[in-house]
């Protein structure tokens, strides 16, 4: 079991917080929200230029790490700085599809414009009526003489209004939620028939639902194999979920920093807040809840790194846990800083709203739990 | 929790759905239904409908406008209010400051500020917070100095709710001089918001709501006749009202009917095995909170029938404030849960109805984040949960509170 980070990943994880530390404060970060792009292509050609993109993919596909390890050094830092780039809708979920489902061709293909920063990518993989199974998918790829013409709904799609290319979970065969039949299509954003129609959501992430109406595509578009990625979907899924889960981590210490900085130095009724000792329990609490998520992220790690990046059941342990702790700690750090907590003006509430986005997306505590205890008969019965 | 009624009882009931029924008017209730904020206009039209009634000050003495009804009757009232999804009632004036009028005020005072208040004619608001004085209200420092027949009031106060609609203020300050005690030397005064010196500046919440404000006083001059009672009372004097306040808090009825909608929404809500009611995990949570519910409604029936008794609210109210907050955030939280990623969207009811002639989010989770993230003041104003447990603490078990602390 290794968890000990490498020269390399120190020296990206200390250029990356000295970039958010020094370029990427409050002020600058809520210009960015209220402008029309919703994030900043300066922030994000530097992020390419430090590294971190590369360091999200293998030396074998062009970049130079590609370990869960990789990822989650990155991704707390991340969390820490509330970045608002999306790093993770592009090029951990959309950069992981091509990775799990494509030929080496395509992939040579694709990813060097990810890898560089060049563009943007965005997957549409949830369907309004499907809550969080990724085997629901009624979006429908009708064979044509030179390709397919698409019809569906994809809604909850990350970075779908902004992003150059969208990959969409197309039926090709089989009934709605069956696991079979179901294909995935590499999308140009302004496609005839492609409605996207795009919203911020709570944490001020914007998003897009995409609406296809006979959306034609050449037969090049059906990237991965026809009818089979599935699982490929589920493991970029699980590797997306994993980097949020340390993106959350990252967001909770900085949480609980923050509070006992404020608990510290907060006098009321003469005293510090810090010395009630109610209050330090709670604090304490805080930290325990902290370290547990922690380790049941680091855990899911180093299983995934160890198992081909293959880790269903630790990765669904971890979501849980960090839903839990994110929760907590989240509604906790408000109520210690008392009602500056819940004001726009402190970063406070804007932690607040990250992890409630985190702790629903990509299925939800009770969804993880129920997965986890289906993985685990599974393995019961395997055994 | 059921109750059985007496055929008068029932008789109320009906006479209560009625009026709801033909009076409470379409655009309110729709509002409310979708758990969207209320403008101050719907609000004053809605409780001059209830002063038209006789109804806008049901626990006020009859001889000021009260209704004189029993605790079964209020009960009826305020389940029936939230089922029709009525508004709840500004607090301010209604249910905070008249009753410290009615109970110190003088004749002068009773005539003057009561009747508008009772008829909703005025808008109140609460000034005591300051930014170094939260929980630790009786540390105030906004001061206020006697000048000729008047005092003079400086200093700030803060996270004062809908002081931008606000015609008064009723603030305590500092009078008497700075060696006094620091609760001997507090007084309550009434302050009209456009008096020369005060300036409202917007607080944005995280809802992205304007509820809050700063309010500034310089050299605000207060005749001294807006000052209930006697000088230095104004500690002593909130106190009874911040019971009557966290009684309030509560929400029973409230609860009572999302809870009713939350189980409507999970079983219109499918997981792929099913509606979420079907999801043991889910419906456990659902029935945990719905037992807490019925206990808290049965707390505040005790302390109903108490109170119908001549008994203030004392340190009980601090249990419902407690409880009734936990249980409300507890079913914000459900409404997270059962939403799903329909969470995620931020997009104002209005404009995701018409969203490119598609609904973007089901009706029924359309405001889920919001609320969640809006009340979570309920744990922190009308005094937080912990100077709650820390009221139960000293008045009711008796302990000293600066005994020994912090030290080893
Ligand atoms: C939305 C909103 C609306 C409000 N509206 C009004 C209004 O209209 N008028 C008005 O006057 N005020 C209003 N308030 C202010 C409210 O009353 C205060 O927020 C509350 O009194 C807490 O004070 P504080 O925010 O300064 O927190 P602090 O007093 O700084 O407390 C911070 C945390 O420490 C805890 N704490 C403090 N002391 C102790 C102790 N001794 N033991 C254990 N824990 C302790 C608190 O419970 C809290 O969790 C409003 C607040 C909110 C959030």
């Amino acid at each position: 079991m290794n968890f000990t980070p490498s020269q390399m990943q120190l020296e990206l994880k200390e250029s990356i917080t000295r970039f958010i530390d020094s370029e990427y404060d409050q002020v600058e970060r809520r210009n960015m929200l209220a402008s029309a792009e919703g994030f900043s292509n300066v922030h994000w050609q530097r992020m390419a230029e430090l590294g971190c993109f590369k360091a999200l993919f293998k030396a074998t596909d062009g970049g130079n790490g590609g370990t869960a390890l990789d990822t989650m050094m990155l991704m707390e830092e991340i969390g820490k700085g509330l970045v608002i780039e999306p790093i993770l809708a592009s090029q951990i979920l959309s950069g992981r599809l091509i990775v799990e489902t494509c030929s080496e061709s395509a992939k040579a293909k694709l990813l060097p414009q990810i890898i560089s920063g060049a563009l943007t990518y965005a997957s549409g993989l949830y369907e309004p009526l499907g809550r969080y199974d990724l085997s629901y998918v009624s979006t429908r790829a009708y064979p044509r003489r030179t390709g397919f013409s698409l019809t569906g709904r994809k809604n909850f799609v990350l970075n779908g209004g902004d992003a150059d290319k969208i990959l969409i979970s197309a039926r090709t065969g089989g009934a709605e939620n069956s696991k079979g039949g179901i294909s995935l299509f590499l999308l140009d954003s302004d496609l005839e028939g492609l409605s996207i129609h795009r919203y911020k959501n709570i944490d001020s992430h914007a998003a897009a639902e995409v609406i296809l109406d006979g959306v034609f595509v050449e037969r090049s578009a059906n990237i991965g194999e026809l009818g089979q990625v599935l699982p490929g979907i589920e493991a970029a899924v699980d590797a997306a979920t994993l980097a949020l889960c340390a993106e959350a981590i990252g967001a909770m210490g900085e949480l609980n920093r923050k509070t006992l900085e404020h608990c510290k130095t907060r006098k009321q009724f003469g005293v510090s807040l810090s010395s009630f000792q109610s209050l330090q329990h709670r604090m304490a609490d805080m930290l325990i809840e902290y370290e547990q998520a922690k380790s049941s992220m680091m855990y899911a790690v180093v299983m995934s790194d160890e198992n081909h990046g293959i880790a269903p059941k630790e990765i669904s342990a971890a979501k849980y846990r960090v839903g839990i702790a994110a929760r907590k700690i989240a509604q906790e750090a408000i109520q210690l800083h008392g009602a500056s907590g819940v004001t726009d003006e402190l970063d406070i509430s804007h932690y607040f709203k990250r992890l409630t986005t985190i702790e629903v997306q990509f299925g939800n505590n009770d969804f993880h739990l129920n997965r986890f205890i289906e993985l685990s008969r599974e393995e019961e019965d395997i055994n | 929790m059921k109750i059985n009624l007496t055929v008068e009882e029932k008789a109320f009931e009906a006479n209560v759905k009625d009026f709801l029924a033909s009076e409470l008017p379409s655009n309110i209730k729709q509002k409310v239904l979708q758990g969207r904020a209320l403008k101050k206009e719907d609000h004053v039209r809605w409780q001059k409908i209830l002063y038209e009634q006789g109804w806008a000050a049901i626990d006020w003495p009859y001889e000021y406008g009260g209704c004189q009804w029993s605790a079964i009757q209020k009960h009826i009232w305020a389940a029936q209010c939230a089922i029709s999804a009525a508004p709840e009632v500004i607090p301010f004036g209604l249910d905070m400051v008249a009753p410290v009028i009615y109970t110190y005020g003088n004749d002068a005072q009773k005539e003057r500020f009561l009747p508008d208040i009772l008829a909703s004619n005025v808008w109140w608001c609460q000034g005591y917070s300051e930014p170094e004085a939260g929980s630790d209200l009786a540390s105030l420092k906004t001061t206020a100095v006697i000048d000729g027949d008047y005092y003079i009031v400086t200093g700030v106060k803060t996270w004062i709710t809908y002081a931008q609609h606000a015609d008064w203020i009723f603030c305590l300050v500092r009078t008497g001089s700075p060696q006094t005690v620091n609760n001997d030397a507090l007084s309550f005064l009434l302050i009209p918001m456009d008096s020369p010196g005060i300036t409202v500046t917007p607080i944005i919440s995280m809802d992205g709501a304007h509820e809050m404000n700063e309010v500034v006083f310089e050299n605000v001059g207060v005749p001294i006749e807006n000052r209930i009672g006697e000088e230095g009372k104004g500690w002593t004097y909130s106190k009874t009202l911040l019971n009557h306040e966290r009684a309030k808090l509560a929400h029973v009825a409230v609860s009572k009917n999302r809870l009713q909608e939350l189980k409507k929404a999970a079983h219109d809500t499918l997981t792929g095995h099913g509606s979420l009611m079907d999801d043991p995990r889910f419906s456990a949570k659902l029935a945990r909170t719905e037992i807490e519910l019925t206990a808290l409604e049965f707390t505040e029936f005790r302390t109903l029938i108490a109170e119908s008794n001549d008994t203030d609210p004392g340190p009980e109210s601090s249990i419902l404030k407690i409880v009734g907050t936990g249980v409300s955030q507890s079913i914000d939280e459900l409404f997270v849960e059962l939403a799903g990623l329909y969470v995620l969207p931020f997009i104002d009811p209005e404009s995701a109805e018409k969203f490119a002639g598609t609904q973007i989010i089901p009706k029924q989770t359309i405001n889920t984040a919001r609320l969640y993230f809006n009340n979570r003041k309920a744990s922190l104003f009308g005094g937080s949960s912990e100077i709650q447990k820390n009221i139960i603490c000293k008045d009711v078990l008796g302990f000293d509170l600066n005994e020994k602390r912090g030290e080893k």
